[in-house]
């Protein structure tokens, strides 16, 4: 099978704008140092611009038209993304430029669910990437190729019996020539295939170069052709450029989802899941920031993490304005597909790292944890904050012991020569000696009490035998 | 007269507000206290609803009330999540009256919204059974969003505030005031309950605890 992206250019451009229905575009290429109209779409096209046409020309009859040069490299990134989009429905997938994309789908319409459900998701998947693609089955590679350039819309060569008779009408201009040759065949009156195939052999090689013969024999079936699938890269790296700086977090939403779309389909095809998301934001002085959005498991749907980074974004300040945003997948881990319960009452269940992962992603790492045991008889030593799940298993035994516990030691004041901490404080239980051994950092020679004051409320409070004041270290509750 | 009312009661045309022990398809988790359980509507925490403790005094075991209930369930292996807790809880404590640490989960929001969306999410997504939380200021709607979520979730969620909210409406199942007018035992108030009237307060021992053994029987439903 063969894509073909006529409009390639364009969708390249529109992807960076917002609204980009609505808005005249066109593509500018340099030609022999005047700059001409290479591709415009729709609502410039009825707005009198022409292909062909001078840059001033077209700027004159359409004012609010919106252009820029064509930009080869965006065009050959797009197409390799693609390339890993179709690399989800075969394992054979090759570039051919421009704006091609040979698939070999035999193998895959069983998996798919037969050829018209095949070409329904992918039509419907690259409206969602934001693309128009011809389309062309053949059992030839260089066939359907040539055939994609040709039709608009679908078609389809059941077997190669039909091949040749289909080919005839197929005009020069879908062939891979220059424009010198196709010159040259066309003053001779050699429009389409037909035509090419009654000149006799030795003269068209002699004149045009046995290349233009091969590539017909292709084309036909008759010679071998060899086609040189891609290899997924290791890594994951895409950006969109912006032609007007973003200022607000939300509005990074709408250019994420392309990225993330486009993610999942890497993924996708190299059946992965990846657990770290890197984000870069650039603004035109190259000044950048950069952050990550993690999940405790690996995940491939955009939606899940088009769900995390509207969290993380809802409190994000923006340093500066953003011009460029990059998203950087450096390592992936195999994925699998959460099975639904078949009887499940409710419409969703959750797990717990998907609660984790929501609540870390809008409040920062460090506001999620859990506290465990540990071996050490000064108390505040006797914890330590440790990620949610883990434990140290070690259990003390059930000594006179508050619930909560403050982070510092508070000192207590003084009212009328007794202990006040909203009343005044009278000693219950006590003392307990707690002291350190001189080999710890971190001295503690303590007499612990527990205190209550006038409303029945009991508190966890320890002199100092150092500095001979009092603090309160712990509430019972 | 009376005859055609006695023939309407029997035949169960009218529903008396003095049945208490209504029971439904809900459940709810023993509380591990025999007196709390005898008072509380199914006998126990009430599963998919809010309730609210309130109290102005701190350390007199407010907590514990609710600990039989962590120690339970996460002992069974469920998740129990702590939304905006006012100090650290202190894990040898909590370790020794048999809370599993490892199904504990904190959060520390920054500002008062977090906190209330961090509670909102624990109770919508349904993966810890418990979720305490001190939401601090809380209006109406956001009342009512929680119990919503709880709801939909089938969360026991439980809200820690001051007792100036008593006279604040709130839609939670179970509303108690808790306080302690002596030292030994705790003073419970439940200004409101589902399918009963409010009760006057009465002392709750904490040596009222139910035996060890059975509070996994008490938590398969309504007994």
């Amino acid at each position: 099978m063969s894509l073909h992206f006529p409009w390639l250019p364009l969708e390249v451009y529109s992807r960076t704008l917002d609204g980009a229905e609505d808005i005249p575009l066109a593509i500018v290429c340099r030609q022999k140092n005047q700059e001409r109209i290479f591709q415009a779409n729709a609502l410039a096209q009825q707005q009198g611009v022409q292909l062909q046409q001078k840059l001033s020309a077209a700027v004159t009859i359409c004012p609010n038209l919106r252009y820029v040069h064509q930009q080869l490299d965006q065009e050959q990134a797009a197409l390799e993304r693609l390339a890993y989009w179709a690399c989800q429905y075969s394992s054979q997938v090759a570039i051919r430029s421009p704006y091609s994309l040979l698939i070999e789908v035999a193998g895959s319409f069983k998996l798919f669910g037969g050829q018209q459900e095949l070409l329904r998701n992918m039509r419907s998947e690259l409206d969602g990437l934001g693309h128009v693609a011809q389309m062309a089955l053949a059992p030839v590679a260089a066939a359907a190729w040539v055939l994609a350039r040709s039709h608009q819309g679908f078609i389809c060569v059941a077997d190669r019996g039909q091949l040749s008779a289909r080919l005839q009408e197929i005009p020069l201009s879908c062939f891979d020539v220059n424009a010198q040759t196709l010159e040259r065949l066309r003053a001779m009156g050699v429009h389409c295939l037909r035509e090419l195939l009654a000149l006799p052999r030795e003269g068209l090689v002699r004149r045009y170069g046995q290349d233009l013969y091969d590539q017909v024999l292709k084309v036909l079936g008759q010679l071998p052709d060899v086609v040189d699938s891609i290899r997924l890269p290791e890594r994951f790296v895409s950006s969109v450029q912006l032609l007007e700086p973003i200022t607000h977090s939300e509005a990074i939403l709408f250019v994420a989802r392309r990225l993330l779309q486009e993610l999942e389909y890497y993924l996708r095809a190299r059946s992965m899941g990846t657990q770290c998301l890197q984000w870069c934001l650039q603004d035109e002085h190259g000044q950048q920031s950069f952050f990550e959005l993690r999940a405790s498991s690996p995940q491939r749907h955009c939606r899940y993490w088009l769900d995390l980074l509207s969290h993380h974004l809802e409190q994000l300040q923006l340093q500066h304005s953003v011009d460029v945003v990059q998203l950087k997948v450096l390592h992936c881990q195999a994925f699998a597909e959460q099975s639904q319960h078949l009887f499940s009452e409710r419409a969703q269940s959750y797990h717990m790292d998907d609660l984790l992962d929501r609540l870390q992603a809008r409040l920062g790492e460090e506001a999620v944890r859990t506290v465990c045991v540990r071996a050490d008889h000064r108390p505040e030593h006797a914890w330590a904050y440790c990620q949610p799940g883990e434990n140290t298993g070690l259990r003390t035994q059930a000594l006179q012991r508050p619930l909560w516990l403050l982070a510092q030691p508070q000192a207590l004041r003084y009212h009328q020569q007794q202990l006040f901490l909203r009343g005044p404080l009278q000693l219950m239980r006590g003392p307990e000696r707690i002291e350190s051994g001189w080999w710890q950092k971190g001295p503690v020679y303590r007499d612990y009490y527990v205190a209550s004051n006038p409303r029945f409320e009991c508190f966890w409070v320890f002199h100092d035998q150092r500095s001979q004041n009092w603090f309160l270290h712990g509430v019972f509750a | 007269m009376q005859a055609s009312l006695e023939q309407i009661l029997e035949t169960k045309q009218v529903w008396q507000g003095s049945q208490e022990g209504y029971m439904d398809a809900q459940q709810s988790y023993s509380s591990g206290y025999q007196q709390l359980d005898l008072e509380l509507p199914n006998a126990g925490w009430p599963k998919g609803a809010l309730t609210e403790i309130l109290t102005d005094q701190q350390g007199i075991g407010e907590l514990r009330l609710l600990l039989p209930l962590l120690a339970d369930q996460t002992r069974q292996g469920r998740w129990v999540a702590f939304i905006g807790a006012p100090y650290i809880p202190y894990a040898p404590s909590l370790a020794a009256y048999g809370v599993d640490l490892s199904r504990l989960l904190l959060v520390h929001p920054r500002a008062d919204r977090d906190c209330l969306w961090a509670t909102e999410q624990a109770l919508r997504m349904g993966t810890c059974s418990t979720v305490i939380s001190w939401p601090g200021q809380l209006e109406d709607r956001w009342l009512r969003r929680l119990q919503l979520a709880a709801e939909e979730g089938d969360t026991v969620g439980v809200l820690m505030r001051p007792a100036k909210y008593s006279t604040q409406p709130s839609p939670a199942a179970v509303r108690l005031n808790v306080s302690k007018n002596q030292h030994e035992d705790l003073s419970v108030h439940i200004i409101k309950r589902r399918h009963a009237w409010p009760r006057d307060a009465f002392p709750l021992s904490h040596e009222q605890l139910v035996d060890e053994s059975a509070f996994s029987l008490a938590a398969t439903g309504g007994l």
